[in-house]
């Protein structure tokens, strides 16, 4: 009876277990429903900007446009690598497939002789760079786990003035990028030096004459000037926005499955545990019996 | 009481995280880089730079909403006005103390020299609107 003993109270361990993990997917819903509802919100500002970008650009010609942010720096190869992890663990391959791809980056930089500085948000990839021993240059601790344009912007605004002074050559992220509502991957995306593309739409060419002509308040040159910078700030931030939500998609499907697996277990657990009840039965009856035979 | 304005406009505020205002409009008031910019229906395409103050929408039915906004662009076009504020807030929703932390943390900010100069006064432009516009909501509260 020991070993049958054994299995119920693993039988009941993986039920605890189950509880858990069936209430860590409900968590993970609920915030991804949050999170993907702040990135419905988010899309029209982004589209709306990146219009008036592609829009101001074709009306002045790609070659004519000249911004300080654009400026590749040849003498200078120190880039900044910013990694976007997640502060929790339990969110499936999340973390270490983004920190595989960021290290493969990493490595491919430096052999090309770039100095990297390394930028962390999230205490996993703070960890893992801690036990691989590479320095982080700096950790963003206080980011939290809900993406707020104010403070992202506020640090996209450091990196440009870095890069501006000419401390850096470049801005790399390192983030989980979303392919539809379900399905992410791991991607690396160039920040800065910006490049920006002119509208690709294929707009008929009479149209492109009869073009609105704007009245621009000052003028087309100080809008640029500003609609620049805010692009910057709103790739970051549209990195950590993507981050967020694929950190609680990978984390909703590993409960999933995990929730599915306890089940599983414990439901051949359960016949385990009955089967050998059942022949235990079988085998004090066979001996009241046989005792019974031999009075007799 | 009705508009003295007669016809209509669509307007829509959006900020970075979220669609503050979509509603008609007939007058829209807001703070160009370089001063205030009144928009009315039928207004020819428009394309400015925001400032940072206060964008005071009337409505058909002659309400007035007021919103601060810092940082942004605000673009008509057929009869279209669109504003995209990088801050956006509905002027009731703010906190004069608030406001004026904001401020003397912006005053505080190291002098510096070329870009961060500029930022620095920017966001002292930015608090010192917020202050007035926040000033002037408690005013009206009083008067009510």
């Amino acid at each position: 009876m020991a070993k049958a003993r054994s299995i119920l109270k693993r039988a009941r361990a993986v039920k605890k277990i189950g509880t858990i993990t069936s209430t860590m997917e409900m968590v993970a819903t609920a915030r991804f429903k949050k999170m993907h509802k702040m990135v419905v919100a988010a899309r029209p500002y982004i589209t709306r900007i990146r219009k008036m970008v592609s829009d101001l650009i074709s009306r002045c010609g790609p070659g004519d446009l000249d911004h300080p942010l654009m400026h590749e720096n040849e003498k200078l190869r120190r880039d900044v690598l910013l990694v976007i992890t997640s502060n929790r663990g339990l969110c499936g391959s999340y973390n270490s497939s983004l920190l595989r791809l960021a290290m493969e980056r990493y490595n491919q930089l430096r052999e090309s002789g770039y100095d990297i500085k390394l930028h962390v948000a999230g205490k996993k990839g703070m960890q893992y760079f801690r036990f691989k021993k590479i320095r982080v240059d700096k950790y963003y601790s206080d980011l939290g786990d809900v993406p707020n344009y104010n403070r992202l912007a506020a640090v996209a605004d450091d990196l440009m003035t870095e890069f501006l002074d000419g401390s850096i050559s470049g801005l790399e992220i390192a983030y989980t990028q979303m392919i539809g509502a379900a399905n992410f991957k791991p991607a690396i995306g160039q920040v800065l030096p910006l490049t920006v593309a002119a509208e690709t739409t294929k707009e008929p060419q009479a149209k492109k004459a009869f073009r609105v002509a704007y009245d621009m308040l000052p003028s087309m040159d100080a809008i640029l000037q500003q609609l620049l910078p805010t692009t910057v700030r709103l790739r970051v931030f549209e990195c950590f926005l993507e981050s967020a939500v694929t950190e609680q998609t990978s984390r909703m499907t590993a409960m999933r499955a995990a929730s599915e697996n306890a089940d599983e277990l414990l439901h051949n657990l359960t016949v385990k545990y009955n089967r050998m009840r059942q022949s235990q039965i079988t085998t004090e009856l066979a001996e009241i019996l046989g005792g019974t035979a031999a009075i007799e | 009481m009705a508009s003295k304005y007669q016809r209509k406009f669509s307007l829509e505020i959006y900020s970075p995280e979220q669609k503050v205002l979509a509603c008609e409009a007939v007058c829209v008031v807001f703070p160009a880089a370089d001063g205030q910019v009144g928009v009315l229906a039928n207004h020819a395409p428009l394309l400015a730079m925001l400032g940072a103050g206060a964008v005071s929408v009337e409505q058909p039915d002659g309400r007035i909403e007021e919103y601060y906004v810092a940082r942004g662009f605000a673009q008509m076009l057929e009869n279209t006005a669109v504003i995209l504020a990088e801050k956006c807030q509905p002027a009731g929703t703010l906190e004069l103390e608030q406001a004026r932390n904001e401020l003397q943390t912006a005053h505080d900010l190291p002098v510096g020299a070329g870009q961060a100069a500029r930022q620095r006064l920017d966001q002292i432009n930015a608090a010192a609107a917020k202050v007035n516009l926040a000033q002037r909501q408690r005013e009206k509260a009083v008067v009510k």
